[in-house]
C-alpha cells in the first residue's frame, strides 16, 4: 500500500467500530529521537481529526529549550507527494530560558521532520527563534533530530 | 633654498622621471585563501563518542575559532603591509559571523578591503554545492552575497573562486551578468581532464578572464615578461596553523611561527621584485600586455578530482564515517526544498501576499543546507544532519507561505507551476503513463536489497523507470544504464539550466568522469538522455571515456531503509529533453 494511504486506511478502519458513533480518529507518532547526537528528545505527534498537535521534551535545552519539560505546539503531517515522503511540522511555543540564547524573551521553535517512505526513520530538527510567534528569521540555534518514530 | 631640500626635490624629479619610463612590474605573488566557517558544519558536538569539554564545540565556537585562529592572523599580516594585498575567499555567511561577533575585525577587514589590500571574495551565500541544484538556488544564493557585502559595507572582489573550487565553463556568463571579472580556475581540475599544460597567465573566458589557480608562470613576448607565483591557494584556515584543521579544535591554534614564516616568504618575494597583489591586480596589469590565450573545452567540477573521484565524494561516495552518510538522501532533500520554495514563491505571487521576509529567510536555510560538507568529503554524523535540519526547516517555512496563500485565494488543494507562475484549483492529473516493457535492461547492483522495477510510457520518446529497492544491509546500490560507445556526449553546465551542450570524450585524457547534473540530464549518446528525477536520486552520473554507459553509484545508502530512484529516458531532441528535465527538477509542478 502507498504509505500516503495507509493513514488514511487506518482512520477508515477506526471508523467501523459498532458503535454507532464514529470514535474520534485519533493516531499518535511517539518516539524517543537522538538530539544533537548525544542528547535526547521525546517527541509526540497526535492527529486528531483535522487537527495535529506537537510535543517535545528535551534532555538537554541548549539554552533554547527547557529541559525534561514538554513543549507543544499545533502542527501538521503533510505529504510531499512527488516524492512518496513525509513531512511532519509544528510550531512550538518554549517559555523564557534563563540565561538562555534569547535573553528575557520566550522562543519559538520550528520543528521539522522528514520521513523517506515507510521508513521508521526520520530525521530533521528544531529552530530556535526568539519571541513570542515567531516562525521564521535567522534561528539562534538549530537543533538536529534524528531516529525512529511510529505509531 | 637648503642644499638638502634641493637635493631631495632633485632626487624626487629623477624618481618619479624613472618611474614614468620604467617597465611595469611584471613579477606577481598571487593567493587564495578560501576560508570556510562551516568547515566543521553544525560543529563539533557529537564527533567523538565520549564527552569532552575541549572538543565538544557547538558550530558557534567552532566559526569562532575559525575566525580567530585562522582568518584573524592573516589579516593582521596585510595589516604589517601596507604594500602587500591578497585575495581572501569565504561564503558571505562568515561575513555575518563576523558582524555579528567579531566586530572589531570586521571594522579592520573593511579598512583593508577598502585600501584594495584584502580583496574579498564570494560567490556563494553558504559553501554550498551549487554546481548540483538548478540555477536558481545559486542566483538567490548570490543576491544574498551582494546584500550581506553591501549591509556590511565590505567591497565585493570581482574576482571568482569557490568552496571546493567548484568551477565550470557556463560560470563566463553567471559572472559577468553579476560583475565578476576573473574566474581562478583550479589547476588539477585542468589536469584531471587534459593532462599536463603549459599555463598562460591569463585565458579568454568567454567575455572574463580566467587564471589557473596555483599554477606559477613564466611568459616571455617579445618584450614583455610576466613571472606569476602562488604563495598560497588551500584551505585558508590551515595557512596560520601549521596545516592543523577545525577538526580538532584543541590543536587548532594559530601558530605564530607559521605566520612568521608565511610572511617572510612574501617579504623575500617583494626583495625579489615580486608584487604581493591580488588577481585583480594582477589581470590589470597584465591583460594588455599580454596573449590572451584561449581554453581548451572545461566541465563542472571541483579542485582534487583526482582524490574525490570528481564530485562523486560529495554525491554517493562514501568517507571516513561511511556508516552516518546519507548522501542521496541528504541532497534529494536539497532538490525537494528548491522545488518547495520555487512553489511557494509562485504561489504567493499569485495570491498577492506578502511573504519576502519568510521565502528569504527560507532561501538563507536553504543555501546553509546545501552546504557540501554534509556529504563530503568526511562528514561526521553532525554534519549530514546539518543539512538535513536545515532544509528540512525551508521547507517547513516554504509550506507555511503555501499555506498562507491558498488561505488568501480561498482554496483547499491547488497545483502550482513555478515554471508558468499559474496555480490552478484542485489537483491536476498527473501525465497519463502506461506501462511497459523495459525498453533496455539496466544493470543493477544492490545487493541483499529487493529491487521492483517499473516502466511506464508518458508520451512519444518519454518513458520513466521507478525503481523501488527493500531494505539491505549493504550500503552499495549502482544503476547502469546502457548505451553505445559515442564520442559525442551531452549535458547541461552549473548556472546554465537553459542550454545543453555537447562535448566530445576524445577531447578529453579522464579514463571516467562524474556529473553533478544540475537540472538532472545527461545525454550519452546524440538523440538519448537520461534524467534523474533529483526530489528521488540525487548521486552522480558517471561516463566513461571508452565506454558508452551510464551509471549512477551510492555507496551511502542507509542500510534497512526502503528507497526510490526514478529516472526518465528521453529519445528527442536536446531541446525536448531539457524541457523535461526543467519540469521535473528546476520547475517542478506540485500539488499542496
Amino acid at each position: 500500500m502507498n504509505k500516503r494511504t495507509w493513514p488514511l486506511a487506518l482512520l477508515v478502519i477506526a471508523a467501523c467500530g459498532k458503535d454507532e458513533t464514529p470514535p474520534p480518529s485519533t493516531s499518535t507518532l511517539s518516539g524517543e529521537l537522538d538530539l544533537d547526537i548525544r542528547d535526547k528528545a521525546s517527541v509526540s505527534i497526535e492527529a486528531e481529526g483535522t487537527s495535529t498537535r506537537v510535543t517535545v521534551s528535551v534532555s538537554k535545552g541548549f539554552g533554547v529549550l527547557p529541559e525534561n519539560t514538554p513543549v507543544m505546539g499545533p502542527g501538521s503531517i503533510e505529504a510531499i507527494a512527488e516524492t512518496g515522503g513525509t513531512l511532519y511540522t509544528g510550531r512550538l511555543s518554549g517559555p523564557v530560558v534563563p540565561g538562555g540564547r534569547c535573553g528575557d524573551q520566550p522562543v519559538s521553535i520550528g520543528f521539522s521532520l522528514h520521513r523517506d517512505e515507510s521508513n521508521a526513520r526520520v530525521s530533521g530538527g528544531m529552530a530556535a527563534y526568539c519571541g513570542a510567534g515567531v516562525w521564521h528569521g535567522t534561528p539562534v540555534k538549530v537543533l538536529r533530530l534524528s531516529g525512529s518514530m511510529s505509531r | 633654498m637648503h642644499r638638502a631640500a634641493l637635493t631631495a626635490i632633485t632626487c624626487a624629479l629623477v624618481s618619479a622621471a624613472w618611474a614614468s619610463s620604467a617597465p611595469a612590474q611584471d613579477k606577481f605573488a598571487l593567493a587564495m585563501p578560501h576560508f570556510n566557517v562551516q568547515y566543521v558544519a553544525g560543529g563539533m558536538y557529537g564527533y567523538w563518542n565520549v564527552p569532552n569539554a575541549e572538543t565538544d564545540l557547538d558550530a558557534d565556537q567552532i566559526e569562532d575559532q575559525i575566525i580567530s585562529e585562522s582568518f584573524e592572523p592573516l589579516v593582521a599580516i596585510f595589516e604589517r603591509h601596507p604594500n602587500w594585498a591578497t585575495n581572501v575567499e569565504m561564503q558571505a555567511y562568515m561575513l555575518d559571523v563576523i558582524a555579528a561577533r567579531h566586530t572589531a575585525l570586521l571594522d579592520r577587514l573593511r579598512a583593508l578591503a577598502k585600501a584594495r589590500r584584502i580583496d574579498v571574495v564570494s560567490f556563494h551565500y553558504s559553501d554550498q554545492l551549487y554546481i548540483a541544484y538548478p540555477q536558481d538556488d545559486w542566483e538567490r544564493s548570490q543576491d544574498l552575497v551582494r546584500r550581506t557585502f553591501d549591509k556590511h559595507d565590505i567591497p565585493l572582489s570581482h574576482t571568482v573562486f569557490c568552496q571546493e573550487g567548484q568551477a565550470g565553463p557556463a560560470l563566463a556568463d553567471a559572472m559577468k551578468s553579476r560583475g565578476y571579472t576573473t574566474l581562478v580556475w583550479p589547476k588539477n581540475l585542468w589536469l584531471y581532464q587534459h593532462g599536463e599544460f603549459e599555463t598562460q597567465p591569463l585565458y579568454r573566458f568567454d567575455d572574463v578572464f580566467l587564471v589557473v589557480g596555483s599554477r606559477n608562470v613564466a611568459y616571455t613576448d617579445g618584450s614583455t615578461s610576466v613571472s606569476v607565483t602562488w604563495t598560497f591557494l588551500d584551505d585558508g584556515e590551515l595557512l596560520a596553523t601549521s596545516d592543523m584543521n577545525p577538526y580538532f579544535p584543541d590543536l587548532f591554534k594559530a601558530d605564530a611561527e607559521a605566520v612568521a614564516e608565511y610572511e617572510q616568504r612574501l617579504a623575500d618575494l617583494e626583495a625579489q621584485g615580486y608584487r604581493i597583489a591580488t588577481v585583480d591586480q594582477y589581470v590589470d596589469a597584465v591583460k594588455d600586455r599580454v596573449k590572451v590565450a584561449d581554453l581548451p573545452e572545461l566541465l563542472d567540477g571541483t579542485w582534487q578530482p583526482g582524490t574525490t573521484d570528481g564530485v562523486l565524494k560529495w554525491l554517493g561516495g562514501k568517507g571516513l564515517w561511511a556508516q552516518n552518510e546519507r548522501d542521496n538522501h541528504v541532497r534529494s532533500l536539497g532538490a525537494m526544498a528548491h522545488r518547495e520554495l520555487m512553489a511557494a514563491e509562485a504561489i504567493a505571487a499569485k495570491a498577492g501576499i506578502d511573504a519576502s521576509a519568510a521565502l528569504q529567510d527560507a532561501w538563507r536555510l536553504l543555501f546553509l543546507g546545501q552546504v557540501s560538507d554534509a556529504t563530503g568529503i568526511n562528514p561526521f554524523r553532525g554534519e549530514v544532519e546539518y543539512g538535513i535540519a536545515h532544509l528540512t526547516e525551508a521547507i517547513r517555512i516554504a509550506r507555511d507561505v503555501v499555506v498562507e496563500a491558498k488561505a488568501a485565494l480561498g482554496v483547499a488543494t491547488v497545483t502550482i507551476d513555478p515554471a508558468s507562475g499559474t496555480v490552478t484549483d484542485g489537483a491536476v492529473p498527473d501525465p497519463h503513463a502506461t506501462l511497459i516493457d523495459p525498453p533496455i535492461a539496466l544493470s543493477i547492483v544492490a545487493e541483499g536489497r529487493t529491487v521492483e522495477q517499473t516502466w511506464e510510457n508518458l508520451g512519444t520518446g518519454h518513458d520513466r523507470v521507478t525503481l523501488r529497492f527493500g531494505p539491505g544491509a549493504r550500503q552499495t546500490v549502482t544503476v547502469g544504464f546502457p548505451s553505445p560507445l559515442d564520442d559525442e556526449f551531452l549535458t547541461t553546465l552549473a548556472l546554465d539550466d537553459h542550454a545543453v551542450r555537447s562535448f566530445k570524450r576524445s577531447d578529453f585524457v579522464f579514463d571516467h568522469y562524474h556529473f553533478a547534473l544540475p537540472v538532472g540530464l545527461i545525454g550519452p549518446v546524440p538523440g538519448r538522455f537520461i534524467i534523474k528525477d533529483q526530489g528521488q536520486v540525487h548521486v552522480a552520473a558517471r561516463i566513461y571515456r571508452e565506454k558508452g554507459d551510464v551509471e549512477f553509484i551510492d555507496l551511502t545508502a542507509p542500510p534497512d531503509e526502503s528507497f526510490t530512484w526514478v529516472f526518465h529516458l528521453v529519445d528527442g531532441t536536446p531541446q525536448d529533453a531539457l524541457e523535461i528535465a526543467r519540469q521535473i527538477n528546476a520547475r517542478r509542478q506540485v500539488v499542496r
